[in-house]
């Protein structure tokens, strides 16, 4: 399953280039796809399974960019952090539906603001970030609301239980 | 168990992304990187293609009243405009002689390649382009890229065989040789990743907003006369030797799709003389 999501990041890596020029006028403000990809598989399947699956996409968008690819993986680096920490709190079978989605959403907003702090800092942009805080809101709103969509998505394949005649 | 393996892949891509921008100054870093991303930019063309309809339908959802209201004062301007015709019609009989006249001294002089723009910058301090023009067209590292209006949106940075990267000029990293067209001031006019300022302008010299920026041949990197900006503040200098403008670009830097290329222009040399001629 982890290879899923490797694949899934991966493919939103060129999908989230095209979006943050295409979707929203300032860059800082589009919602950043591998995270929310990487937060909900986090908070309703196994945390440990993001990992790996930062590395290609940060390759993909450093290439894309005039920015470094070691940028990018840094900025992308606390999504599986917080989706860990996130994920921490839950027993691993039992539970319940709210508590996990709720966690996608939560972790997915504070790894996107986190994805563009240190993409500001890249940049040298850290001084202006007091007057663009709400560009990094709406980063961390969208993503956080296209976690929970994308952890609804999953819910099907979470890991269950098995029963005593499974 | 989970926390240490958790802990391990942590401290593994920490110090591999520290590491990979120790590496990332070593020239066979960038060429590296500028290869993959000639093969990363057409698959985001790609997708930004076929999510556009989706954009299109999200960036105006918002905006009837604001296009309303845009509207009616187009129709003001429009209707302004067209008594300004009548009088430039006139002045169109003279600068048609004087077309013919530069024409004369150097047909080579605006050289120009139409280029398409297949990437933006992902990366929210830094304002570039990739063009789907490279090296076998004729692209060249400094040479400036117009849109429309010919106004000057940005130089080129990298090039490969078949792609460029260009710079445009709000980059924090851009400064470009500039003067202000009403006093003939230069100045040093750099990015802010937004707009434009103007540097090292004198605080006795008369500037006001609304007056045109052109391109500067001092140094050479560019050829003078291209339209820059347009001066939208003035700050007066309190200890300053040198005032603080704000300039805002002519070109919509942000929407922009087509764009020309000089390639007829050299950087540090003259523009090439028509004997020469473009590739």
């Amino acid at each position: 399953m982890a290879a899923i999501l490797v694949l899934l990041v991966v493919l939103s890596a060129p999908l989230q280039a095209a979006i943050t020029t295409a979707l929203v006028r300032d860059p800082l403000a589009a919602p950043v796809i591998p995270v929310v990809l990487v937060a909900a598989w986090g908070a309703v399947r196994r945390p440990d399974e993001t990992w790996p699956a930062i590395l290609f996409p940060a390759v993909v968008l450093g290439v894309a960019s005039e920015e470094r690819v070691g940028w990018f993986l840094l900025a992308l680096l606390p999504a599986p952090l917080i989706a860990t920490l996130g994920a921490s709190r839950f027993k691993r079978h039992s539970t319940g539906f709210w508590r996990r989605v709720t966690t996608a959403g939560l972790a997915a907003g504070a790894a996107a603001a986190c994805y563009g702090i240190v993409l500001a800092l890249a940049g040298g942009l850290l001084g202006e970030l007091p007057a663009r805080s709400g560009a990094l809101l709406a980063t961390a709103g969208e993503s956080g609301v296209l976690a929970v969509l994308v952890a609804l998505c999953l819910w099907p394949f979470r890991p269950r239980q098995r029963g005593l005649f499974e | 168990m989970t926390s240490a393996r958790s802990a391990a892949w942590f401290s593994g891509i920490f110090l591999a992304a520290l590491l990979l921008l120790a590496l990332s100054p070593l020239p066979v870093a960038g060429d590296l990187e500028s290869r993959a991303g000639a093969a990363v930019a057409p698959a985001v063309d790609a997708v930004r293609g076929a999510i556009s309809p989706v954009t299109d339908v999200v960036l105006h959802a918002g905006q009837i009243s604001e296009l309303s209201e845009e509207n009616a004062a187009l129709r003001q301007e429009l209707s302004r405009t067209q008594a300004d015709l009548a009088s430039l019609r006139e002045g169109r009989i003279a600068l048609e002689q004087a077309n013919a006249l530069i024409a004369s001294v150097g047909a080579e002089a605006g050289s120009t390649i139409t280029a398409t723009v297949i990437l933006r910058d992902p990366a929210p301090g830094r304002q570039s382009v990739v063009l789907n023009q490279g090296s076998t067209a004729g692209v060249r590292v400094g040479q400036p890229v117009l849109g429309s209006g010919a106004t000057l949106l940005g130089i080129v940075t990298e090039v490969n065989e078949t792609r460029s990267r260009v710079r445009l000029i709000t980059d924090r990293e851009s400064a470009i040789a500039a003067l202000l067209q009403s006093s003939r001031t230069a100045g040093s006019l750099v990015g802010d990743g937004r707009t434009l300022h103007l540097d090292f302008v004198p605080f006795d010299v008369a500037v006001a907003p609304g007056d045109v920026v052109l391109t500067s041949a001092l140094g050479g990197l560019l050829p003078p006369g291209l339209l820059v900006g347009r001066v939208s503040e003035v700050e007066a200098p309190g200890q300053e030797l040198h005032q603080s403008i704000v300039v805002d670009p002519l070109g919509d830097l942000e929407r922009i799709e087509q764009v020309l290329v000089m390639t007829g222009f050299h950087p540090g040399t003259e523009i090439e003389s028509g004997a020469e001629g473009g590739d």
